[in-house]
């Protein structure tokens, strides 16, 4: 079926709207999106999505992740291969992350890392038919917020909500930095990591995210300050 | 079947949390997620819901030639499946260990405990006899699939009803539900099996998650702790015991399983009274000629709807409704100066630096911040 920007698509249907513009100029396509021979089609069921000027995408709710270059993620390591870890990440492969691309790493000077490690490393290389790359440096050598994290906990969600909690515009982290301190890394293929002083902050900020999914912005706010009325509360 | 992974982080943080007395979702020791039981169209089909776990059972029946030995009994077979679908790290197509487990499981609580009248299933011996077939399709795997399963297969058969058979001499006739009321299956007993999730052998968990139930059968590497395990019970109404199996490494004295036995006992014959209950109100709104089937429950669970339960991290006092006061929302007309900054550090990345430097990992180098 011909389909425009903004439809419910699926898988089969096709696009003249994004042919034509690709005629004129340059156009990107975005996940869920093919190009064939005689035009362009929809391999995802979701809505068809546009960004000036020229971007083109599906969105739909997904918890598998599809390996993306530059994103980062937070990975497992499974397994010691000889110079390379490989680790986790919620793709349909595991990725590759080479001991010489940790911050000071040398030949000699290896990083601790040990099996159930948990990662936060940048995708380099993402390709259709290849083994995803990572890395936990960045092009100057430096690590940056990337590395081997300690402690805390690690929790799987949809990647819908990883997007949503790293929008600029979603209050949640901004209106839970005043309640509590705790820390937090994002990763894009649908896992988080949270560290907090306590157990039950550690939690109630784990409560605070998953439930933050379905919320609009007013509600995240106000869910926040019940949260931290909770915890205060000292109800057991 | 791939490897599922687990993260060490994950391990001690379960372990810890457990061993101080709490859950990961906020529920106590001997508390079990919310159950939920949907009949389809037809009898004999339903789908079970435990918390996330969900799983759909149909029964089905057939005519065939008894077994030599057993010339006047009926067939049971039990088939489990499972699929990509219930979870990521199942293989599709493939035969697992975890699905041969689970059809031995629900075999011994269902055949092997002799709760179905088989012999009432006989038309003429040694000659026709109903087989009723069980399909358990494992729709959600988020842990203690067993009861869920098992829970799904006890509704299944006594919700089923076969078509009525009159015999004339030699010619049997199987009228159609239409013609004449189809006829319930006979059960002596309900059998339910439900999961113990053991750890640190002496803390019982009752109806374990799946991330409870890897992290107490996975081997912790320094070997500090002691190893957990999983404790399978099954129990019919009237307390006896029909199924038991212990696996992981967790046996360490004999008061574990009494203490196991106790708790699982009462839960059972709650659940079999549940399953009665949701067979006769069913059975009252079909007399009643009320249309059944599986869209009830796509439209009570929608996308919307899921948000409001069934959080996989959550406080014990957390609750969605509360959260509606109005004097929130003049505190947030002036915005506070935060304690705590929140620094986008790179793209698709945000970070809140805490003044007191909780960890190592974050190290804010100056020459970070100017790149």
């Amino acid at each position: 079926m011909k389909v425009s920007v903004g439809d419910v698509v699926l898988p089969g249907d096709f696009s003249e709207e994004i042919a034509a513009v690709g005629e004129k100029g340059k156009v990107i396509l975005g996940p869920g999106l093919r190009k064939e021979v005689d035009g362009i089609y929809i391999t995802k069921a979701g809505t068809l999505k546009k960004r000036a000027p020229n971007t083109f995408w599906v969105d739909n709710y997904q918890k598998r992740y599809i390996p993306a270059r530059g994103e980062n993620v937070i990975g497992i390591v499974v397994q010691k291969a000889g110079d390379i870890f490989r680790v986790d990440v919620g793709g349909s492969c595991t990725a590759s992350l080479s001991y010489l691309s940790f911050e000071g790493a040398t030949k000699k000077n290896r990083p601790k890392v040990v099996n159930g490690d948990v990662v936060y490393a940048k995708m380099l290389v993402a390709s259709k038919d290849m083994e995803p790359e990572i890395v936990c440096v960045d092009s100057h050598g430096k690590k940056g917020r990337l590395g081997v994290l300690e402690d805390g906990f690690v929790f799987k969600c949809s990647l819908n909500l990883i997007r949503k909690i790293l929008n600029p515009e979603c209050p949640l982290l901004n209106s839970l930095k005043n309640e509590w301190p705790f820390e937090l890394a994002a990763g894009m293929n649908g896992r988080i990591w949270i560290k907090a002083n306590t157990m039950r902050e550690t939690i109630a900020l784990g409560n605070a995210i998953l439930g933050s999914e379905y919320l609009s912005n007013d509600e995240i706010k106000s869910m926040c300050t019940n949260i931290a009325s909770i915890l205060a509360g000292h109800i057991s | 079947m791939r490897d599922v992974y687990l993260s060490n982080c994950e391990k001690n943080f379960v372990n810890k949390i457990v061993s101080e007395g709490h859950r990961l979702d906020g529920r106590t020791y001997n508390e079990s997620r919310p159950l939920n039981i949907s009949f389809g169209s037809e009898y004999g089909s339903c789908i079970v819901s435990l918390g996330e776990t969900k799983v759909l059972a149909q029964v089905s029946c057939e005519v065939v030639q008894p077994k030599q030995i057993r010339p006047n009994e009926g067939l049971l077979y039990i088939n489990v499946e499972m699929n990509p679908m219930a979870a990521p790290h199942i293989e599709a197509n493939r035969q697992t260990d975890l699905a041969v487990h689970l059809n031995r499981m629900l075999e011994k609580a269902y055949k092997d405990s002799k709760c179905i009248d088989l012999e009432s299933l006989c038309i003429v011996v040694e000659e026709k006899v109903w087989s009723l077939r069980v399909d358990v399709k494992i729709l959600n795997h988020d842990g203690n699939l067993i009861e869920c399963a098992s829970i799904a297969t006890l509704t299944a058969l006594a919700h089923f009803k076969r078509p009525d058979v009159t015999r004339s001499g030699d010619s049997v006739t199987i009228h159609d539900i239409t013609e004449k009321d189809p006829i319930p299956t006979v059960l002596f007993h309900y059998p339910v099996c439900t999961t113990i999730a053991i750890f640190n052998t002496d803390i019982l968990l009752a109806d374990p998650n799946f991330l409870e139930e890897s992290v107490c059968t996975s081997s912790i590497d320094d070997g500090t702790t002691p190893c957990g395990g999983l404790l399978i019970i099954g129990f019919n109404q009237y307390k006896e015991i029909c199924v038991m199996n212990l696996s992981g490494a967790a046996l360490s004295s004999a008061g574990i399983v009494r203490k196991g036995l106790q708790g699982a006992s009462d839960k059972c014959k709650e659940v079999v009274d549940l399953v009665k209950k949701a067979i006769i109100s069913d059975d009252t709104l079909r007399r009643k000629r009320v249309k059944i089937n599986f869209s009830d429950i796509i439209t009570q669970d929608h996308l919307q709807c899921l948000s409001k339960k069934d959080l996989n991290i959550k406080l014990k006092h957390y609750n969605i409704d509360d959260e509606v006061d109005d004097d929130i929302m003049d505190a947030d007309s002036d915005p506070e100066p935060s304690k705590y900054d929140v620094v986008a550090s790179k793209p698709q990345t945000a970070e809140i630096q805490t003044k007191q430097g909780a960890s190592q990992w974050i190290e804010i180098s100056s020459d970070s911040e100017e790149d």
